[in-house]
């Protein structure tokens, strides 16, 4: 009786613990648009990480997108500039990274702007992108739309401009592909790798395990090269930050 | 002989804060460098947001003479953070936020006239005082870390051992809000229906 008591206090004292210590927490940067909030239609959200790919690849700037539903008590202002700081988007050289970051339930959305694209992007023209064409679709609950129409905007101030419409074109290989086929591959390779272990390792001695173990890696080696490469699309390797640099230019809005 | 080449050995091979030492002081100085940057950012961009205050809400006199005073007052004085004393760097701090306050009660006013928020050079230097105001937390945090890890560097064994030998830097004050804006900070907002 006493011991149970006891265990329910400490569960209890866990559960709030744990409820209570709940903050914002930085997503992991696993693509260039990261729609947590569901704010994007799934269509317009692949083509979109995809021409943002793209334009970075061309040597634009880094853009990415991330919706969250809650910022857990943090203005916007500290959320992104969380989240910018830690993804470190754009390269190192040029700094020229950028973050449009919408939080569903405070209804805020922010552009954080990277210290070398300052320029060209204002604080003030960030408030404008927000203010004049996000927020007016925004209230009228086309999201999509606004982020879209958004994203847009800031690349048109970039030098040179980017055309976003040009982008959003470029049939993909990510597009065309379904994401089903990537885990079979997945699995596939797996049952390989695990197949040939276990036949090297069947005590058959050490003729041909060579061959076998050069097949297993060339097999192995096409399966990644056709399945993950096309993963990127047009960014080439993975997508992650350069080591661009923030300090907080940009502009706020909420709608 | 022996004993001192094998102590600077020793002590060129560990972290002992020969080298992390100064840099984070640097460190700091770096990122005080950073906050006078922004605002004299700040302080460029008042002259015209006064001129266009001016032109929808003339008579509001009183806030847009605070908001001239104090930005001269500001701008007046100019730090340079290794030479500067701590009462220096105190009247420096106020100053600033003086300027803050003053610039808090001139967005306020500004609400009460539409035809002002609406005007698109308003809207424009509105924007960019935002941001300049939300770089100066950015860069005072940094500073704020820059501090604490220069004082942890000075205090903390091993490294404290080295800079008494060596560099003999005290501890830092570390960086406060200043009184002004402390005020501000603490009253609760007035509502008003």
């Amino acid at each position: 009786m006493h011991r149970t008591s006891v265990g329910w206090i400490f569960a209890l004292i866990t559960f709030a613990g744990l409820s209570f210590s709940q903050a914002f927490e930085v997503p992991q940067l696993t693509d260039s648009v990261m729609d947590q909030a569901g704010l994007l239609e799934s269509s317009t959200q692949q083509k979109l990480a995809n021409a943002l790919k793209v334009i970075h690849a061309k040597g634009g700037p880094q853009l990415a997108v991330l919706t969250v539903d809650t910022l857990d008590s943090l203005t916007i202002e500290e959320a992104a500039i969380q989240v910018a700081q830690a993804w470190k988007l754009g390269t190192e050289q040029k700094d020229n990274g950028i973050l449009l970051m919408v939080a569903k339930s405070e209804r805020k959305i922010r552009i954080e702007v990277g210290q070398g694209v300052e320029g060209d992007l204002t604080d003030a023209y960030s408030r404008r992108i927000i203010d004049d064409v996000m927020v007016p679709l925004f209230r009228k609950g086309a999201t999509s739309d606004g982020i879209l129409l958004g994203v847009s905007e800031i690349l048109r101030r970039m030098d040179p401009p980017y055309d976003l419409a040009e982008f959003l074109e470029i049939p993909t290989r990510v597009s065309a592909r379904s994401g089903g086929q990537d885990w079979g591959k997945l699995i596939l390779m797996l049952l390989i790798f695990l197949f040939l272990m276990f036949a090297n390792g069947g005590g058959r001695g050490m003729r041909g395990s060579g061959m076998r173990g050069g097949l297993s890696g060339f097999m192995l080696g096409s399966l990644m090269g056709g399945g993950f490469g096309g993963r990127s699309g047009g960014g080439g390797g993975g997508w992650s930050g350069g080591g661009g640099g923030f300090s907080g230019g940009g502009a706020s809005g909420s709608w | 002989m022996r004993f001192f080449l094998a102590l600077i050995l020793g002590l060129s091979l560990t972290a002992c804060g020969v080298q992390s030492i100064p840099k984070s002081k640097n460190r700091v100085d770096e990122t005080f460098a950073n906050i006078t940057n922004q605002y004299k950012r700040r302080a460029d961009l008042i002259p015209n947001l006064v001129q266009t205050v001016k032109g929808y809400a003339g008579h509001e006199k009183d806030t847009l003479e605070g908001v001239v005073n104090a930005r001269a007052k500001a701008t007046s004085m100019t730090i340079d953070p290794s030479k500067s004393t701590p009462e220096q760097l105190q009247k420096f701090q106020e100053a600033q936020g003086q300027l803050s306050q003053a610039l808090g009660k001139l967005m306020v006013i500004s609400e009460n006239y539409p035809q002002l928020k609406a005007d698109q050079n308003f809207r424009d230097l509105q924007a960019q005082l935002e941001g300049t105001e939300n770089r100066i937390t950015n860069t005072r945090r940094e500073h704020i870390e820059a501090i604490r890890q220069f004082n942890d560097l000075v205090t903390v064994f091993p490294t404290n051992l080295t800079n008494t030998l060596f560099f003999h830097h005290d501890k830092m004050a570390q960086w406060s809000v200043a009184e002004g804006e402390k005020e501000q900070i603490e009253k609760a907002p007035q509502v008003t229906f």
